[in-house]
């Protein structure tokens, strides 16, 4: 990775002055952001530019060209390429001629843009991000719901999604989709303050789940297997074994013993060498323990009262695990939370930059819906 | 209209979505009474009894002979479930569906651990025990509930045990039948595991009131499940397809062999569909001239459009729509409404995504009227049709997936999503278990089962 392309790793947002989860009441919630009819989860995306932005295109190049560049970016479209964001200044290439594209001219780029600026967004707000295969998750990993023997916690997870939906006139609307729910994580993947317990992780078999692992990194063939076991935390600065791109964690390094397997055949009758041995550091983030355990149900014992923690704080049941029936509404308060403390609890919308420099919002009304009667 | 301030008359504002209330299906229970014909299943089935209760009566009824499963220990409870399922609930379909209670196999007490392989062991053992075969149509096993159990549970054991020589299986917690609990398992369980008993033997509870516009002659669910080998490395696909009849009854299932690779899945879910529209063709005597394919778990890609394009040129000479459409339950999207209790709002509104409904969001359960009868919230169902639309639009497709949410034999009480998905589903679940146990060739050779759900 480029030194320039390096974040900072962000500030803890216990910086804040304003307290989480306190500034709106649930009455100006139901007032002000409930509409009185239907509605969705989904929240309107406003562009203040007509246009995308600062950016070329160009119909003869196409994305694959550009495999080695790391400024400016591309997205291919069809047959359009399109190179923005930073470094676009110094990118000279004759096929690219500047041009104003309307967000209805070319949606799914405008979806591109939305989602990689709102990931922009959260993270320098120093939130945990993960981009998944759709949409992005959020850990609110600095307020977690529950914590068991400081090794495990449960924490609020936001997904964020970009969708294009047809109203009723047929006019696009572009809008974000909003869900909340749960996820239950060792504290290691989170930073280094499971590091002064390594005798709890001890032997723990690990599995790579980096979201960003690409081929370039040597242990790109083990994602999303049991790449070994732990050994012991390693000292910060300690050179990694893997290409991970770690944009928004410090990373916590991990030595993981791993059992290689001898490349030569078995001959038959004959005895097959002890498998060798050799130890690999990744950053602790893109591990998890792989599933069943028997440690990881030692280090969570109530697993099952966080579960309920859990299930509690979405609205699904009430604490004497009854069914609630108000469970929308509580997960829609905890969505309008969320969004009231990245608007910095203004009655604004979200306003985040895209890397085209254009400035979207994303409004804290949902969409709204009609029932129409049939004919 | 839900926005009381805008005038009549006035049509939806440009950033709104489009929603639409879907039907309520009435259902048909005894066929040879035309007048049997009933929303809720509870009542149609007391009143009326099931929809193939005359074809029964014909026949002469005979009882349906059930053994039961439980531990040592709980023999109590065991007298406790006979006197339970012989109280009168469903009166009709009692009529025609009596029990007759033949056996009890007792499980030895184990370690919570161990429960699974004793269960096991105890049911092989039964079968063994005799030199004839088994007369039985239905096992009956008792056991703790799920969570009691971090590993194999007798759930599983028991099903695959009993599937092996042909005999579904219905499994009940046993703290339902615990003594405190008995009333209660009499006026709320009693009807819904009788529901699915019968199905599991091959009985047709109710279907759904033909006549409606647009209804496909054959309905295919269609859900894959990989599995993994013993070192969780190696992944094989399995194409599962549930068929259902126009009326939205169970017809049959039917599974991929579990080496298959994709280009033969594809083949087989082909082979599936031509031997569908056959069999219908077959015993309906009339041609098919619509299907429906209903694909869950992977999003419907080329080889589902591919098959189902294949499949329908088989038939020369004849045009067969096909409507291939995506059913999701994992959607990040809510429905929610301003006005109705804790934002939940009806069941059966449908919105547009796009405004031609290709693309859609099914909201398949609702508020309680009945005070105190909580349900979990269930996710909208994000619809996607991956087939031209038809002339008439998608409303015939969408209201035929609602209505299949009442196939659900498994109670009496509509389920959360239609039977196209939640069948093929629960068999997946079934199959991935029995592939862990190296029980897979078990689904092969039981022929005798094509035709019964016993997944449910």
């Amino acid at each position: 990775m480029h030194d320039d392309q390096r974040r900072p790793v962000p500030t803890p947002r216990s910086a804040n002055p304003l307290a989480p989860d306190a500034q709106l009441s649930p009455s100006t919630l139901q007032d002000a952001l409930t509409p009185r009819g239907l509605f969705t989860n989904l929240f309107p995306i406003d562009f203040s530019a007509a246009n995308l932005g600062i950016l070329r295109q160009s119909e003869k190049a196409t994305k694959e060209d550009f495999i080695d560049r790391r400024r400016p970016r591309f997205y291919q479209s069809g047959e359009t390429c399109y190179a923005y964001g930073p470094g676009l200044d110094e990118f000279k290439d004759a096929r690219f001629t500047s041009a104003i594209v309307t967000p209805a001219a070319d949606p799914y780029f405008a979806l591109h843009l939305i989602k990689h600026g709102l990931m922009e967004f959260l993270r320098a707000a120093g939130y945990l991000v993960r981009s998944r295969l759709v949409g992005v998750s959020v850990y609110d990993h600095e307020n977690p719901i529950k914590s068991a023997e400081g090794f495990v916690k449960i924490l609020p997870e936001y997904t964020f999604q970009t969708s294009l939906v047809e109203g009723a006139q047929g006019n696009l609307i572009f809008a974000i989709s909003i869900d909340v729910g749960w996820s239950i994580a060792p504290v290691f993947e989170l930073g280094p303050r499971v590091a002064t317990r390594p005798d709890l992780l001890e032997n723990l078999k690990l599995v790579l789940e980096c979201s960003e692992c690409t081929a370039r990194c040597p242990l790109y063939e083990r994602l999303g297997h049991i790449i070994g076991v732990f050994d012991s935390f390693a000292a910060e600065g300690t050179e990694l074994t893997s290409a991970c791109q770690h944009h928004d964690y410090t990373p916590q390094p991990v030595r993981i013993r791993q059992r290689m397997r001898s490349s030569a055949p078995r001959r038959r009758g004959g005895t097959s060498k002890p498998p060798e041995e050799r130890t690999i550091v990744v950053p602790g983030q893109v591990v998890t323990p792989a599933t069943g355990q028997r440690q990881v149900l030692r280090l969570s014992t109530d697993s099952n009262a966080l579960a309920l923690a859990g299930r509690i704080w979405l609205g699904d049941l009430t604490p004497d695990r009854r069914v609630r029936t108000d469970g929308l509404q509580v997960r829609y308060e905890h969505i309008q939370r969320f969004l009231a403390r990245l608007a910095n609890h203004e009655t604004r919308g979200v306003i985040f930059p895209t890397e085209t420099g254009t400035r979207v919002t994303l409004e804290r009304v949902p969409v709204t819906t009609e029932v129409i009667a049939d004919d | 209209m839900t926005d009381d301030r805008r005038g009549a008359g006035a049509g939806p504002r440009a950033n709104a979505l489009v929603t639409r209330q879907l039907r309520e299906p009435r259902m048909q229970f005894d066929y040879d009474n035309r007048h049997a014909v009933q929303s809720n299943p509870f009542v149609g089935l007391g009143k009326f009894g099931p929809y193939d209760a005359s074809e029964r009566r014909r026949a002469g009824i005979t009882p349906t002979r059930i053994v039961v499963v439980a531990q040592k220990e709980h023999r109590g409870a065991i007298s406790n479930l006979i006197e339970g399922l012989r109280t009168i609930r469903l009166k009709e379909l009692q009529a025609v569906f009596p029990l007759e209670f033949v056996d009890q196999v007792l499980v030895p007490r184990t370690r919570v651990a161990d429960e699974a392989a004793a269960y096991q062991r105890a049911i092989e053992e039964w079968f063994a025990a005799t030199p004839y075969q088994r007369g039985v149509d239905l096992a009956i096993v008792l056991h703790s509930a799920e969570p009691t159990y971090r590993g194999a549970s007798p759930y599983f054991s028991s099903k695959a045990a009993f599937m092996r020589r042909g005999v579904p299986t219905q499994s009940i917690c046993v703290a339902n039948v615990a003594n405190q609990n008995l009333e209660r398992f009499k006026s709320y369980y009693v009807a819904n595991i009788l529901t699915a008993c019968y199905a599991k033997t091959g009985g047709v509870p109710w279907v759904v009131q033909p006549g409606a516009r647009g209804r496909p002659e054959v309905t295919v669910g269609v859900a894959t499940t990989s599995v993994a080998d013993g070192r969780g490395v190696v992944q094989r696909y399995v194409g599962i397809s549930t068929i259902f009849r126009e009326n939205g009854a169970f017809a049959l299932w039917d599974i991929t062999e579990p080496e298959q690779d994709l280009e033969k899945y594809e083949a087989q879910l082909e082979t599936t569909i031509v031997r569908a529209i056959r069999t219908f063709e077959q015993r309906e005597g009339k041609r098919v001239t619509r299907i429906a394919c209903h694909v869950s778990g992977k999003r419907a890609g080329f080889r589902e459009t591919d098959a189902v394009r294949r499949a329908v040129e088989q038939f020369p000479g004849r045009s067969i729509a096909a409507d291939i459409v995506h059913v999701s339950e994992n959607a990040p999207l809510w429905l929610l409404d301003g006005s109705g209790p804790g934002l939940r709002p009806k069941s059966g509104l449908l919105t547009h995504l796009t405004l031609d409904g290709k693309s859609a969001l099914m909201h398949t359960e609702g508020h309680s009227d009945a005070p105190g009868q909580a349900r979990s919230l269930t996710r909208p169902l994000r619809l996607n049709l991956h087939s031209p639309l038809p002339e008439s639009g998608c409303e015939e497709i969408h209201q035929h997936l609602y209505d299949l949410r009442w196939m659900s034999w498994r109670g009496v009480r509509a389920a959360s999503g239609p039977v196209s998905v939640a069948y093929p589903k629960k068999m997946a679940f079934l199959l991935a278990y029995m592939h862990e146990q190296a029980d897979v060739a078990a689904l092969d050779i039981l022929s005798q089962l094509k035709n019964k759900a016993w997944f449910l």
